[in-house]
């Protein structure tokens, strides 16, 4: 499966320079704000694969941003219960 | 209504919010402020990408699914963002209700300006 190089595809690559911030803030920041940000970077990954599964023109490739908006929302709240609880 | 041009540019809107919201998150100063900038980027980056998918690309699998992922996202991230703020507060206080000594002006029948008697 060859595609070109489309503005989709330029997209998402340019979209994963949202992802290094995330990863500072959880190398060096406390529990909490790792949280947010592991939290903000789903949502990056998420719109990532969305402009991907566009750029291949391949309507089932959707189901992967789909899957992983709905995983990561359920991940989210696990780690913001242990968070309160037992972090 | 296939408009490369218009969604290229609403796409390149969308790739810059993001990444300026990230920058954002990287740079505030506590938790709780990082927490806006995802609600940015699930109102208005999901918001313009489904947009430029719907002029983009005529197959209605692609664009009910790009609308369902946009919508799953702006609707569960704000419940994540309340149940993250909840336990961030939790955590740090050890209570969620505000009380006397958390020095929150609490406005009350007795008390309607809030400030301290």
């Amino acid at each position: 499966m060859t595609v070109a190089m489309n503005y989709w595809l330029w997209a998402a690559l340019a979209l994963l320079a949202a992802l290094p911030p995330c990863l500072y803030v959880c190398a060096v920041k406390p529990v909490s704000d790792k949280l947010v940000a592991l939290e903000f970077a789903s949502c990056i990954v998420t719109l990532d694969l969305l402009l991907m599964a566009e750029g291949f023109h391949r309507p089932s490739f959707f189901d992967l941003p789909l899957t992983l908006a709905l995983l990561s929302f359920g991940g989210g709240m696990v780690f913001a219960r242990f968070l309160q609880r037992w972090l | 209504m296939h408009h490369p041009e218009i969604a290229a540019v609403l796409v390149g809107i969308a790739v810059a919010i993001a990444v300026g919201c990230a920058v954002g998150v990287a740079i505030v100063s506590n938790a709780l402020e990082r927490l806006h900038f995802s609600s940015t980027l699930t109102s208005f980056s999901a918001v313009l990408i489904v947009i430029a998918i719907w002029i983009d690309d005529p197959t209605w699998q692609s664009r009910l699914k790009a609308a369902l992922i946009a919508l799953i996202l702006f609707v569960m991230n704000s419940i994540l963002s309340h149940s993250t703020a909840r336990a961030i507060r939790i955590r740090d206080h050890g209570h969620f209700e505000p009380q006397p000594k958390d020095g929150i002006p609490l406005i009350t029948k007795k008390n309607p300006t809030g400030l301290p008697q």
